[in-house]
């Protein structure tokens, strides 16, 4: 598969599920960046898919442990750089944020494995595959994907249902 | 066969069984109404947690956005490169304009005269200069503008591109005529934008009919909820095979996501206020989904136009990629070339009025691929960019591809984004 083509095929998944994982766009597109080089550079990959999420992981974990102090400076410049703009390219409601926050904060909820587990599974990721990218057997997969799902909905409900009593006082 | 546990369940679900384990599974749980039960279970839980993981794609760059009531959304309609344009009195009375050719077309539209959206009638123009004051009420920034709005119809300039804009207004509104979805599950009547709202916020991964009472699971919330959902998945497809899981849930997922008339909010909501106007005053319920087969002459008439684009990786720490990024044009207009008989359905790309030619310098062509997609070719020898983006309203996204021999891997992918701007020089 040639640069063009496998850019075509898996920057969009492999730049959204960087998005929902790291909850940042900019840095999902630079992982997701760095991980087709270093792909580009290999002579061959057996299966792209797996080899690419399990890059992207790797590059991430990498990042985070050496860099912490730094990407958090960069975070808040970038933090900063965005609230002068002042800009928003879509009007988001406020229904569609609260739900994005309460999606954010129950996914981080997450236990690591479950929920790298989940959302490579969401982008279509099979067991086999899945299994590849974490070090995992195969045969725990179903586990793995079934704990993370009933938490992430456990604690969607939760915040939401807090969200709500919390509102039900402020009415009355 | 003993009882599968839940890990095995969901394994089943994601069809990662082997053929002789899903046989057999399946083949347990037509007889056991507790496995039964939990599958029911597992269902609601999937299409629930992809409902929630969807929710995080709507977030740009992770930063929440500050949000505004409803009713103060005025001029916010902007652009990400350069926002201080966009507060120019100049901007905002053309931002009048568009308004007001709205609210004037809408008022013609409910008379029983045809309206061709291809031909536009000679007095649009006059029409939006008197009824300017007229809608001022509602308007919460025309008040500051009037003066500047009828400056502007009595220049030249101004009615053709009043005109430009209500043909626009019609294309778009002519495409969000009620169109019955086929193949679609049963859309309900779509509900008030407010009545939305509440259901949306009540019950976010829900769908919205509830075709069954939920008297599965593990009791409480989530398994009211999972119950609710999965029932569904059961009219989908009753027998719990795994080709029809495999289909049930693509359904239950294209179902249950985003409801119907939700989608229709959406499809609105990052519109300029002009379509908010069409929206809320004339036809909330003609919010339907803009289902129809994608026509690229009429999508790439209603599409064209000009925009702002504004390309993830100039922000880039490394010079290359931000090189690479300056490839991708700040300003362009999609120029429709109908004398062009030889480029049959390319259409001519080229900076927008007023803004620096391409770095390239080179010809380029765009087209239109789909409902609401457009492709970019642009670019020269070694260098060329190509971008498929969406046009939602007055915003366009999407990703670009850079090829560029300075760049460490020959190419690059990057995030557009941007907003429809008017073609004339400011």
């Amino acid at each position: 598969m040639d640069a063009e083509q496998l850019f075509r095929t898996y920057h969009d998944t492999l730049v959204r599920y960087l998005t929902r994982r790291l909850g940042d766009r900019d840095w999902a597109e630079e992982v997701a960046q760095e991980t087709f080089v270093r792909a580009l550079r290999q002579r061959t990959l057996t299966n792209e898919r797996a080899w690419l999420f399990t890059v992207a992981n790797n590059l991430v974990r990498d990042e985070a442990r050496r860099d912490a102090r730094r990407r958090k400076h960069l975070v808040l410049l970038r933090e900063e750089a965005r609230a002068q703009e002042e800009a928003e390219p879509e009007p988001t409601s406020l229904e569609r944020a609260q739900e994005a926050a309460f999606a954010r904060r129950a996914v981080d909820a997450l236990a690591e494995r479950d929920r790298l587990a989940l959302l490579m599974r969401e982008e279509g990721l099979d067991y086999p595959e899945i299994a590849a990218a974490l070090g995992l057997s195969v045969g725990s997969i179903g586990t793995t994907l079934s704990r993370a799902r009933r938490r992430l909905v456990e604690a969607y409900e939760a915040l939401q249902k807090r969200d709500a009593g919390e509102g039900g006082h402020a009415a009355s | 066969m003993q009882h599968p546990d839940e890990g095995t369940i969901h394994a089943w679900l994601d069809g990662a069984l082997s053929a002789g384990e899903a046989s057999a599974l399946e083949a347990h749980v037509a007889g056991c109404d507790q496995c039964a039960a939990a599958v029911t279970e597992a269902r609601g839980l999937l299409a629930a947690s992809s409902r929630i993981l969807s929710a995080l794609d709507s977030v740009p760059g992770g930063v929440l956005p500050a949000t505004a009531p409803r009713a103060e959304i005025d001029d916010r309609v902007i652009p990400i490169a350069r926002p201080s344009r966009w507060r120019s009195p100049g901007w905002r009375a053309a931002a009048a304009i568009v308004l007001v050719g709205s609210v004037s077309w809408l008022a013609t539209r409910s008379t029983p005269r045809e309206v061709d959206g291809n031909v536009a009638a000679p007095t649009e123009a006059s029409k939006v200069a008197t009824s300017a004051g007229a809608s001022q009420q509602s308007m919460p920034f025309a008040a500051d503008s009037t003066a500047q709005i009828e400056q502007q119809s009595a220049r030249p300039s101004a009615p053709q591109a009043v005109r430009r804009t209500v043909m626009r207004d019609e294309r778009a509104a002519a495409e969000r005529e009620p169109t019955a979805p086929a193949n679609k599950l049963a859309v309900p009547p779509a509900p008030s934008p407010q009545a939305n709202v509440a259901t949306t916020s009540a019950m976010p991964y829900a769908a919205p009919r509830l075709v069954e009472p939920p008297n599965v699971g593990t009791g409480g919330g989530i398994g009211a909820t999972a119950g609710r959902v999965a029932a569904e998945a059961r009219m989908a497809a009753p027998a719990p095979a795994p080709v029809a899981v495999a289909s049930a849930d693509a359904a239950l997922r294209a179902d249950t996501s985003i409801s119907a008339p939700d989608r229709a909010e959406r499809r609105m909501a990052p519109a300029s206020s002009r379509m908010k106007v069409s929206a809320e005053r004339a036809a909330p319920r003609r919010m339907a989904l803009m289902e129809t087969t994608p026509d690229a002459d009429t999508t790439a008439q209603r599409l064209a136009g000009c925009y702002y684009l504004e390309t993830a990786s100039s922000r880039s720490s490394r010079p290359a990629i931000r090189s690479a990024a300056a490839l991708v044009p700040a300003q362009i207009e999609l120029a429709l070339d109908f004398d062009s008989s030889s480029h049959a359905g390319w259409r001519i790309l080229r900076p927008a009025p007023g803004s620096p030619q391409f770095a390239t310098g080179a010809h380029a062509t765009w087209s239109a691929f789909a409902a609401d997609s457009v492709q970019l070719e642009l670019g020269r020898g070694s260098e060329r960019v190509t971008a498929r983006l969406e046009i939602r309203g007055d915003s366009i996204h999407g990703n670009a591809t850079v090829i560029m021999p300075q760049l460490d891997a020959g190419s690059m992918g990057t995030g557009v984004r941007g907003t429809r701007m008017l073609c004339s020089s400011p």
